[in-house]
């Protein structure tokens, strides 16, 4: 046979067993096939927050709860009050499959996108009784509206920061065959002083952790972290 | 039947044999890939373009077929790079593909093709096809990261300018970020504005012109590409006050609805437009003759 048609067969080959192996390794076990229950894994009260009954939750526009219904399953949205009459924004949602496109919001953007500006976006590691959680936090203004956010997301068994973090997490899942669930935790306050809000919003994350069931804790900060 | 029929057939069964290990090699990699693709990014806006610049390359691809065609001794070290090329490019496409990122799928073609072509034709089969190869990354739908780094200040830049021009054009409109309210009307400048998606098919649109009317003026190509981004820019700027006076003058459904589409063919034909005129300005200017296009 003719050299160039050798090397032919040799590159087509070559293409062939890369089709082959990529199927060989789609993942096809979904790691949420349990997904449990946040509405219950997150308690009503704790360390003297309660949900505050004189707020109803302000429901999405149509476009924007399908979107969020297309990447997320589970989402819990309340407002806590505490004895002084402080408030706080916990928004907790599930993704049982975060594989398609790296999909769960950076909140940053999100805010953004609603017309908010960002003030002061930086990532620190929040100190919570003995682990801690690399967190997000950003000020996000809109007219008179400041609102201080503190923010993770979980992929899988851990908490993620960039990009390239998650990226390379989807790809070990993957590898290993499984799809990684993500998580979203939000805490938000209106505030105009967003150092002290922040302070607060820790001290907010770490009675909820305290008030949660010792095994669940892991669900919200991730078991690696 | 007269022989000089016979010496030029329609279609050379014996010469084409060769390549199909290739062609299925090919087509079992990437016919799953352009599937995927069509049945879901390029039916967003942002990645539209994407059918048709497949068909450009295709077509660039085509009008090489004589160098494509020609048989050449393949040097030692255009086998080994494209050996390695080729490696390197198949594992991204096997971590692409059985991972569902898209980016990796999709951007592998251009090591694979590279590679491949670099092993059967060396390195007159790269220079003869460089380009459709570097059109290749147009293929790719961006990455988040970049997106969301390049749109967020873009939006508000837009909808500063948009704003400045209608004060100043005598307009009750103001704006708060991205939120711009004229009249009684509120409009939320989206991310589909902010200009990214035409600066993106506008680069593509742009390369092939310059690619088809070679002009032997570095400064004129360097300074036609630069002007990219500004041109870009204007054109979105153009779009975005369209579709405020549009809302301002007949309401928010001709705003939302048709009108809406018909702004996007207004962005496109401005960039068009004002990409030619730069470059007859720029041809006068650095006195170069007028471009024709090639045939090769």
């Amino acid at each position: 046979m003719k050299n160039g048609t050798l090397r032919c067969i040799a590159v087509g080959l070559a293409m062939f067993c890369a089709s082959g192996l990529a199927l060989a390794l789609k993942p096809s076990h979904q790691k949420a096939a349990d997904a449990p229950r946040f509405e219950t894994v997150i308690p009503q009260s704790f360390g003297g927050w309660q949900i505050d009954p004189t707020v109803v939750p302000v429901v999405p526009s149509p476009d924007v709860q399908a979107n969020l219904d297309k990447i997320y399953s589970q989402i819990v949205s309340r407002t806590y009050i505490n004895g002084n009459g402080e408030r706080m924004m916990l928004t907790v949602a599930y993704g049982g499959d975060q594989s398609d496109a790296l999909k769960a919001h950076r909140q940053e953007v999100c805010y953004a996108a609603q017309g908010f500006e960002i003030h002061g976006l930086t990532h620190v590691a929040m100190d919570v009784g003995g682990a801690s959680i690399p967190v997000t936090r950003m000020q996000a203004v809109r007219g008179f509206r400041s609102e201080p956010v503190t923010y993770w997301l979980t992929m899988g068994d851990r908490v993620v920061v960039g990009r390239l973090e998650r990226l390379l997490t989807q790809i070990r899942y993957g590898l290993a065959g499984r799809i990684p669930d993500g998580l979203l935790v939000r805490v938000s306050s209106l505030s105009d002083d967003p150092q002290a809000a922040f302070h607060a919003q820790d001290q907010f994350i770490r009675d909820l952790l305290a008030g949660m069931k010792p095994q669940d804790v892991p669900l919200l900060i991730g078991a690696r972290s | 039947m007269s022989s000089v029929l016979k010496s030029r057939p329609m279609f050379d069964a014996a010469r084409w044999m060769p390549w199909l290990p290739l062609l299925a090699g090919i087509a079992l990699l990437y016919v799953p890939t352009i599937v995927r693709l069509a049945n879901g990014l390029w039916n967003e806006e942002a990645n539209a373009h994407g059918p048709i610049i497949l068909l450009v390359v295709l077509w660039l691809a085509w009008r090489q077929r004589a160098a494509l065609a020609r048989e050449t001794p393949v040097a030692a070290t255009a086998t080994a790079l494209g050996a390695v090329a080729l490696a390197g490019g198949l594992l991204f496409y096997v971590i692409g593909r059985s991972q569902g990122i898209m980016l990796f799928e999709a951007g592998s073609t251009l090591p694979v093709l590279a590679g491949a072509l670099l092993i059967l034709r060396g390195w007159d089969g790269l220079r003869a096809l460089w380009f459709p190869l570097l059109f290749l990354v147009f293929l790719v739908p961006l990455p988040g990261f970049a997106v969301d780094a390049i749109t967020g200040p873009l939006k508000s830049q837009v909808s500063h300018v948009v704003e400045d021009m209608l004060y100043w054009a005598g307009y009750p409109i103001a704006r708060s970020g991205v939120v711009l309210s004229i009249g009684s009307y509120q409009l939320l400048v989206a991310d589909a504005c902010s200009g990214l998606n035409s600066i993106f098919s506008l680069t593509a649109l742009c390369l092939l012109y310059l690619h088809l009317t070679p002009v032997r003026s570095i400064a004129r190509n360097v300074l036609l590409i630069m002007g990219i981004v500004p041109i870009a820019f204007v054109a979105n700027v153009v779009r975005v006050t369209t579709l405020v006076l549009i809302t301002y003058y007949f309401g928010d459904e001709a705003g939302q609805g048709f009108l809406h589409g018909f702004a996007g063919m207004v962005l496109f034909i401005a960039a068009l437009l004002l990409l030619l005129a730069a470059d007859a300005v720029l041809r006068r200017l650095l006195g170069v003759k007028s471009p024709a296009l090639v045939q090769r």
